[in-house]
């Protein structure tokens, strides 16, 4: 937990650990690399070397993560775990500050499994610049982990925008022919959200300072300073009863947009299909972890917690854009003849799913909302390189192209059947407790927003059993798709590898309820303590300290 | 309340055959070499002999209980999440009533016996070199979801089952994968399920947040009912465009609940997708739409026949919906030509019964129904296999003929179970159940509104009549309309084919034994007491809200069998003796012939009206005009031309590229932060 001095805090070094071994070894690599260049005049590492400890690395970070971190992790502790701090900036009250919680552990864990799958995955798919691609995943894997597991907000910040850099190169240098395009259009919707929640950071860290007469930005933890939470200020611009700016709504609003940009929430979506459409099937798999861990989760531990009267303001509009975004991304999947496109709506309506589940702010909710996350995390990378598969082979993603796929390639079409089912949230499959606990949290805000998403996931159902029918069943009408090979050793034990949490979440899903649990109640504490701050008024030329300590205000009318 | 037992084995019951599908299909997927066929039935029909074996124990324990207990066997916690007063608890764990007894006797038996069948059965008619062993695991753990809807001890634990069922059902009808007609039907059964699945859910839910705001959150089904009053007054105001009143919890579930087990049994407005589920193998349409898939509709509502007793509303709209389907396939199987749709319509005329007994207030009826139905109705879908068999997958009526003088077994395999299925009195077990549900109807007359239900539940029993004596004239009589040289090869099937059907036509005969009402039993010479012994049994867990067995009951009783003789009169003199006529009379009426044929032009209608216009909408309006050119054209490349306009005029001398406009974004935005960060140091 976050420690009530602003010293150095240590529990461990595991999770800077994980964080740092897949980074580490992409620098060691090119170092090596870089080194035989200048001085054996060498034309660097060879590939397979790249692969091969690329591989190792993210594989270690998988070890470390399954036994180092979910190993120590104390199901009944409440709060952050194996928390780390250093001072970094200590001058401007930044701190490296580390800690995994319920919320973020199977988040970490996903991760440190998808990386080195997708790395595998791609072993015959990328040729050209190898090293460059090795590099970028791995990078890539170190500022997602990074950023899950930031207890600061600017390190969050940072390692976000340093998860981001790399895909974004990934989709611009491995892609498509389309790949300028897509990536121009994920910078533009990116560098948006980046500058508007680099703005807010920073108000928010001068909001801090004035409040507290400290300068942190350690808001996501336990309180390390005087107040719970940051305060909602009042400040008048033409007279104290004409018109005031309240400084919580319009944080929250620039925080949410930013967040909602990457989930994507309808309607900031339509970079995503695109970009998937694009990019090479490893840099499909990478975006929709990045989605989901820098968007939702992000939405989740920061928007909400930070701000939270006035995210229960927004509920009702961020429930029908949840609802809608199931919907549209349901409904425009359906028609979808690219399979990465219809893939690429599904997950626009999965996501919208877990984001209806976190924004009911219910125990029920935001618990299904992370399981849905998790879920999600298997079910798009499995049904990415699922379709990867067939790109490799029939060098088409044209679901007409394709038919009858079952004929040729007996457990492509078992395991594009059991992904499709456990996206589509079938019992005994990750998809289904997320469902459930979705619904009947979110029932309980508001009847005709369960009743929506409801409808939603049974078009989902709909869009991608019609997809499985396409591609899988029926006649093999074409000639190319008769003589197609199925899936080798290394395509098969990607697959187990997804498949076996997949199983296990929707078999023996208490052990991850059991551990999301308390986390996600500390979670509501914690808003629900923030929640109950007055907002103050607030006279930009009184001195810090004055307002230290939180000054219960007159009017208390913003509560 | 009940009082519960504990008792360790039930969670066998489910687990065997589970076991041993799972064994198939990793089999298939895993081992190099297939078992062999053998091998693969001796497996499973071990598992289902075992489960079978198991629930006779689990029933003699029961019933040297008390008239109300229940074994319980709880495994474990599966889902738990929640703090009081919300705690949503789902336990792994297993309840065995006499509700629960019934059904799951002849789920896990008849479940055997169509196993055995099917064994023969697909040994005959493999298409496909690994289909044998994938059709048992498919069935396998078809059966074991079904045991888990009727052995579970909570509705999120029926509902998994539930959908357990639909997947199955879903891989059996798509079984011949290559096939595009099945494939198709696949799809569309399974989307159809999933509307169910989605109206158990809300029904779940509305359940559990109304027992929770009454402090005791439960899913258990025993617990439900005691916790019943927790729905007293509790009510959700419509919204204002529909006028605003206020709509009873209970009746709001009950709607949940009746619709989950229309998709299950095929009610309308389900009944649409009902034709194309006959793609499945023969077996699998005995086990799926003849013992199963309907039942598990019919035991959800008979197990929330108390909530039903609160909410008249609901409990008269499962009555109005089973009659109408009753009627509707009723008449649909009288000019249907494929064989296998005539039993698959036949099969929602009796569920649509069923439906009509527990709307009228007697599930006990309903259930002695389903039981009724799980014996004969298997026999004739098997029946229909081996005449489509040895027909060379010949489904149409109107290309067979005569087959019956060459299977004589079978032919009277079928006849008992004919006879049993339009209720011919006295010793078929399908005349009691059905007598009983019609006396309730007959019962509910006296309720205004409900006074058509009894007369139109009498014109489709006529018409069912009909329709299956007509099936077997068609089928198994008359000329011969196909090749002769295949006449030659027709055999009685094997043995391991035949004696199935056997035991159940035998069942269908003793099967009357267990649900006599006192009034036949009493023209016995001998006494017997309390003959009616399947409504004893379940007198404890089922609530009944019909009239006692009014006087009334000979009289309906003669109505019953003048409908069935006047169905099937017509049906033996029309296809017997006259058998040009049917096709004049189709030719003289051939606009009705043809809307009839063509189920009223309903799913037409449905993918014209709603599935066209859906996907139009979703692919021009809300891909193409919204995402694409409103949000993606005007929205999003506006604002980057725009802002390339604005760094064109600022940074003057870069080129205008987004990648340096972001990079110069990056760098604005670092550089704010720096000047920040200083001030900030000076600050502190």
């Amino acid at each position: 937990m976050g420690g009530a001095g602003m010293g150095p805090y240590v529990e461990g070094h595991v999770l800077s650990w994980l964080i740092f071994i897949p980074g580490g070894t992409a620098l060691f690599l090119l170092a090596v690399s870089v080194a035989l260049r200048i001085f054996f005049g060498a034309s660097g590492l060879p590939g397979v070397v790249w692969r091969a400890i690329g591989l190792g690395g993210s594989g270690l970070a998988l070890l470390v993560a399954g036994v180092g971190v979910l190993g120590q992790f104390d199901p009944e502790g409440i709060g952050h775990q194996m928390v780390e701090r250093a001072p970094w900036l200590p001058g401007y009250g930044i701190h490296y500050f580390v800690g995994v919680d319920g919320i973020s552990l199977f988040l970490v864990l996903l991760t440190a499994l998808v990386v080195p799958l997708v790395l595998l995955a791609s072993w015959n798919q990328v040729e050209r610049d190898l090293a460059s691609f090795v590099l970028f995943v791995l990078l890539l894997e170190t500022g997602l982990l990074g950023a899950l597991l930031s207890l600061n907000l600017l390190q969050f910040y940072a390692f976000a925008e340093l998860s981001f850099v790399p895909l974004w190169l990934i989709v611009g240098v491995f892609g498509g022919a389309g790949r300028i395009r897509a990536s121009t259009r994920l910078i533009l919707y990116s560098a948006a959200g980046s500058v508007v929640s680099l703005v807010a950071l920073l108000i928010v860290y001068q909001l801090g300072f004035e409040q507290t007469g400290v300068w942190t930005l350690d808001w996501i933890g336990q309180a390390s300073s005087g107040t719970p939470g940051l305060i909602d200020v009042r400040i008048p611009i033409a007279g104290e009863d004409v018109a005031v700016w309240r400084t919580q709504p319009w944080l929250f609003a620039a925080f949410a947009l930013s967040f909602a940009i990457r989930i994507p929430m309808l309607p900031l979506h339509t970079w995503m299909p695109e970009a998937h459409v694009e990019a090479p099937t490893a840099g499909s798999v990478l975006l929709s972890l990045v989605m989901l861990e820098v968007g939702a989760y992000g939405m989740m531990r920061f928007a909400l917690t930070l701000f939270p009267n006035a995210a229960a303001d927004a509920v009702p509009l961020l429930f029908a854009l949840a609802v809608l975004g199931i919907l549209h991304g349901a409904l425009v999947a359906m028609v979808q003849r690219d399979l990465k496109r219809l893939v690429a709506y599904a997950c626009l309506a999965q996501l919208s799913l877990a984001m209806l589940g976190v924004f009911s702010l219910s125990l029920h909710g935001l618990i299904g909302g992370v399981v849905q996350l998790v879920s999600f995390g298997l079910t798009s990378s499995a049904l990415f390189l699922l379709v990867g598969v067939i790109e490799e082979r029939r060098k088409t993603r044209d679901v007409s192209e394709l038919g009858g796929l079952a004929k040729p390639m007996p457990v492509f079409a078992a395991i594009l059947g059991v992904t499709v089912m456990a996206s589509a949230g079938l019992p005994v499959l990750s998809g289904f407790v997320g469902q459930l606990l979705i619904l009947l949290g979110s029932f309980a805000v508001d009847a005709r927003a369960a009743l929506g998403a409801g409808v939603g996931l049974v078009l989902l159902a709909a869009a991608l059993l019609w997809m499985f029918q396409r591609v899988a069943l029926g006649p093999v009408e074409k000639a190319e798709n008769r003589g197609l090979i199925d899936l080798d050793w290394r395509e098969r034990s990607i697959f187990l590898a997804l498949l076996v949490p997949i199983l296990w979440i929707g078999v023996h899903p208490n052990p991850v309820l059991r551990r999301i649990e308390p986390s996600v109640l500390e979670l509501m504490k914690q808003i629900d303590e923030r929640r109950d701050l007055a907002p103050i008024l607030t006279l930009h030329d009184a001195e810090p300290s004055d307002l230290a300590s939180p000054i219960e205000t007159s009017d208390g009318d913003g509560v | 309340m009940l009082s519960e037992v504990t008792s360790s084995f039930l969670r066998f019951i489910p687990a065997l055959p589970l076991l041993t599908g799972v064994l198939h299909l990793v089999s298939i997927g895993l081992l190099r070499r297939r078992l062999s066929a053998r091998a693969v039935t001796t497996i499973s029909s071990a598992a289902h002999t075992g489960a079978l074996l198991l629930s006779i124990l689990a029933f003699w324990e029961l019933i040297a209980l008390d008239d109300n207990a229940a074994l319980v066997d709880r495994v474990g916690t599966w889902i738990g999440v929640g703090v009081a007063p919300s705690v949503f608890t789902a336990d792994l764990a297993f309840r065995f009533d006499a509700l629960s007894a019934i059904f799951c006797l002849v789920v896990a038996g008849v479940g055997l016996l169509v196993q055995v069948f099917a064994a023969g059965y697909m040994e005959a008619d493999q298409r496909d070199d690994r289909g044998f062993q994938r059709y048992f695991g498919y069935s396998d753990l078809f059966l074991a979801s079904m045991l888990i809807v009727v052995l579970a001890d909570n509705l999120v634990l029926l509902f998994l089952g539930w959908v357990g069922v639909g997947i199955f059902s879903y891989l059996l009808i798509g079984f011949w994968y290559a096939e595009q007609v099945s494939a198709r039907a696949a799809t569309s059964a399974f989307v159809v399920g999933r509307v169910g699945d989605l109206a158990l859910v809300i029904g779940i839910v509305l359940v559990f947040w109304t027992l929770a705001a009454a402090g005791s959150a439960t899913l258990r089904l025993g617990e439900i009912e005691a916790a019943l009053q927790a729905f007293d007054g509790v009510s959700f105001a419509l919204p204002v465009w529909l006028g605003g009143h206020p709509i009873a919890v209970a009746v709001i579930a009950g709607f949940c609940f009746l619709i989950a087990a229309c998709a299950q049994a095929a009610q309308l407005p389900f009944l649409l997708w009902l034709p194309g589920s006959t793609a499945a193998p023969s077996p699998a349409s005995a086990l799926v739409h003849g013992a199963c898939m309907g039942a598990a509709g019919v035991y959800l509502l008979a197990r929330l026949s108390f909530l039903f007793a609160i909410a008249p509303e609901a409990a008269a709209l499962m009555a109005w919906i089973g009659v109408v389907t009753a009627l509707l396939s009723a008449g649909l199987a009288c000019v249907e030509t494929d064989i296998k749709r005539v039993l698959a319509y036949s099969t929602a005329t009796h569920q649509g019964f069923m439906f009509l007994g527990v709307g009228a207030g007697d599930p006990t009826a309903a259930v002695h129904h389903a039981v009724s139905h799980a014996f004969f109705q298997p026999v004739l879908f098997m029946g229909a296999g081996v005449v489509i068999a040895s027909l060379r997958q010949e489904h149409n009526l109107l290309r067979m003929g005569n087959v019956g003088s060459r299977i004589h077994l079978t032919r009277i395999c079928m006849w008992i179970a004919l006879l049993s299925s339009i209720g011919v009195p006295p010793f078929w077990s399908g005349y009691f159940s059905r007598e009983q549900i019609l006396v309730a109807a007959h019962d509910a007359l006296l309720i205004p509104l409900h006074a058509p239900l009894y007369v139109l539940a009498l014109v489709a029993v006529g018409l069912l009549a009909f329709s299956v004596v007509r099936l077997m004239y068609l089928a198994l009589y008359g000329e011969t309309r196909f090749p002769g040289e295949i006449r030659m090869r027709i055999e009685e099937p094997e043995p391991i084919m035949l004696r199935p059907m056997a035991i159940l036509a035998t069942l269908c005969v003793l099967g009357c034994t267990i649900g006599l009402p006192q009034a036949w039993a009493d023209l016995f010479p001998f006494s017997v007491k309390d003959s009616d012994s399947i409504r004893r049994f379940l007198a404890g867990v089922l609530t009944t809200s019909a009239v006692e067995q009014s006087p009334s009951s000979w009289s309906v009783s003669g109505q019953v069998v003048g409908m069935t003789v006047l169905g099937a009169l017509p049906a033996a003199l029309l296809y017997v003796f006259r058998p040009e006529l049917p096709q004049k009379l189709e030719t003289r009426f051939a606009w009705l012939h043809g809307l009839v044929a063509n189920r009223f032009y309903l799913d037409v209608l449905f993918e014209r009206g709603i599935v066209q216009p859906m996907l139009t909408l979703s692919d021009r309006v809300l891909g193409r005009w919204l995402d694409q050119r409103l949000i993606d054209g005007v929205v999003v490349d506006g604002t980057a031309r725009l802002l390339q306009r604005l760094s064109d005029r600022v940074l003057k001398h870069t080129e205008p590229g987004t990648i340096q406009l972001y990079l110069a974004l990056m760098l604005v935005g670092g550089l704010a932060m720096v000047i920040w960060l200083l001030r900030a140091g000076g600050a502190a």
